[in-house]
């Protein structure tokens, strides 16, 4: 993720993080906690950790591959490099299910702040 | 497991790093000294080896972390005896040394297992001194931001660098001979806020410092200055905590006393009036219960004739100091000066020729350097 998912983004590095998470899920499947105390077991809780950030990298990579624009800590300078307020000003939502994360998309309540770019 | 590998080595050459790691389990009260060898990269800390340790070798060993770079606070253990955050020891020099440390829980904290301590009696001690502002300061009447003096914010400048690590309570021979004393820790935190311009509970503050396990306790071995690892240096806080009190009138213990009788001996003969020492400062009925004591050492020529003329032939010069002292105003946490703080006055000193203080840093001037 620190490679190929950081601010500045292209699609083929987005595919290949997506493929290296489907594998890195795949071997997370046989993860093995060495320590099997009960006191300060912090082998275990870095065991859970690393599945949830799994899962949200996972999510991550869905969402950022469907957000076709530049928009603040997402930016695409290669293929899409200025912001789209017509198809993307809405929250990226998403949602885990049957395994998998499912991209959805929420309006933005514009209210007394006017979303606007930014020019400096 | 090579994708892994190829991101942990980038481009970078390895050094063999052995340790040793004290072990232990409080459950069962098993300790055992365990030695350990790992392939890491040439820029890697203590930390990144323990957690090399624990990926590729033993996936059992407990130890806290979580910024890796010196500002969560986590990470406190012994090497070689002496606290260090695992983060911020870089561990090439030792290898090219041929040592191989060993790593064990801090000091003065009960361990839970391996490196890791239980931080309670840490937290209730930071908690015992108040560390959160009393704010008591009127608006300013141009109606802008508050305002505080540079001068006001060096006082406090290095105890607000602290992060709650625990090296210096870890090394503190004062706790270590009473559990209770609040530490150079909680104590340098109580600084940051007896110091603070904003803070209306100066005087409460003090006095509960000043309490049976307070600032007069702390015996100035200066471990905490000297492993603190961001410079914090409680035990210049803690000076500056008696001189606040001294100037607050909060003088009742036997070590703003004994303090107070260095100075009278200073300005009336020069010399430290041994004999008078401990009734001044322990009261007369301890003195006489000391009696004893007192001519055991005098037998042994240990106590210096307490009859006059006992006043130094230089007396002079040491009254001026007093008198010179008294003329700045220095009373208090402004006046102390000590660690690096004092270090950088007394070479700035030096290489100008002058005793004058060093200028204050201003924010946004660039400070005088000293030629060559």
């Amino acid at each position: 993720m620190h490679e190929n998912f950081g601010v500045f983004r292209r699609e083929d590095q987005m595919q290949r993080q997506g493929e290296i998470v489907e594998r890195l899920r795949e071997r997370y499947r046989r993860v093995v906690v060495e320590d099997k105390s009960s006191l300060f077991n912090n082998d275990l809780t870095q065991a859970l950790e690393v599945g949830y950030l799994l899962d949200l990298a996972q999510c991550m990579v869905v969402c950022g591959l469907a957000r076709k624009e530049s928009r603040g800590a997402h930016a695409r300078p290669h293929d899409y490099p200025d912001r789209d307020d017509e198809h993307y000003m809405k929250h990226t939502l998403v949602r885990w299910q049957d395994g998998a994360p499912v991209q959805d998309w929420k309006p933005v309540t514009v209210t007394k702040w006017e979303p606007m770019e930014r020019k400096y | 497991v090579a994708a892994t590998e190829s991101i942990l080595y980038t481009d970078s050459p390895t050094m063999t790093v052995a340790l040793k790691v004290w072990r232990y389990d409080s459950e069962t009260g098993e300790r055992e000294l365990r030695d350990y060898e790992v392939e890491a990269p040439e820029w890697a800390t203590l930390l990144d080896v323990l957690d090399l340790i624990k990926d590729r070798v033993d996936g059992t060993l407990a130890y806290r972390k979580s910024c890796r770079m010196m500002i969560c606070g986590s990470c406190g253990m012994r090497m070689d005896g002496g606290a260090v955050l695992a983060c911020k020891t870089r561990m090439k020099p030792l290898v090219d040394e041929g040592r191989v440390p060993v790593i064990s829980a801090m000091g003065n904290l009960p361990i839970v297992k391996d490196l890791v301590v239980d931080m309670q009696p840490f937290w209730s001690k930071f908690r015992a001194i108040g560390p959160w502002l009393r704010p008591g300061y009127e608006r300013p009447e141009d109606g802008k931001e508050y305002r505080i003096s540079q001068e006001r914010m060096n006082v406090i400048h290095k105890e607000a660098l602290c992060i709650n690590c625990g090296c210096c309570v870890s090394e503190c021979n004062a706790m270590e001979s009473d559990p209770e004393f609040l530490g150079p820790q909680a104590l340098a935190k109580g600084m940051r806020f007896v110091g603070d311009a904003r803070d209306a509970g100066t005087v409460e503050r003090l006095e509960s410092y000043n309490s049976e396990h307070g600032i007069w306790e702390c015996t100035r071995c200066y471990f905490c200055n000297e492993r603190c690892p961001k410079g914090v240096d409680p035990r210049d806080a803690i000076a500056k905590l008696g001189a606040e009190s001294i100037k607050e009138g909060i003088d009742r213990d036997m070590g703003a006393k004994h303090a107070k009788w260095f100075v009278t001996s200073a300005k009336t003969t020069g010399w430290l009036r041994e004999t008078e020492l401990v009734p001044k400062t322990q009261g007369i009925v301890s003195a006489i219960k000391q009696t004893q004591f007192a001519i055991g050492l005098a037998r042994h020529g240990k106590v210096p004739p307490p009859f006059p003329p006992h006043v130094a032939k230089d007396v002079k010069q040491s009254r001026a100091l007093y008198d010179l002292v008294k003329s700045q105003g220095r009373d208090g946490a402004l006046g102390i000066v000590q660690g690096e703080h004092a270090l950088g006055m007394i070479e700035f000193a030096e290489e100008h020729g002058t005793r004058e203080l060093a200028p204050e840093i201003q924010p946004g001037v660039e400070p005088p350097h000293a030629e060559g």
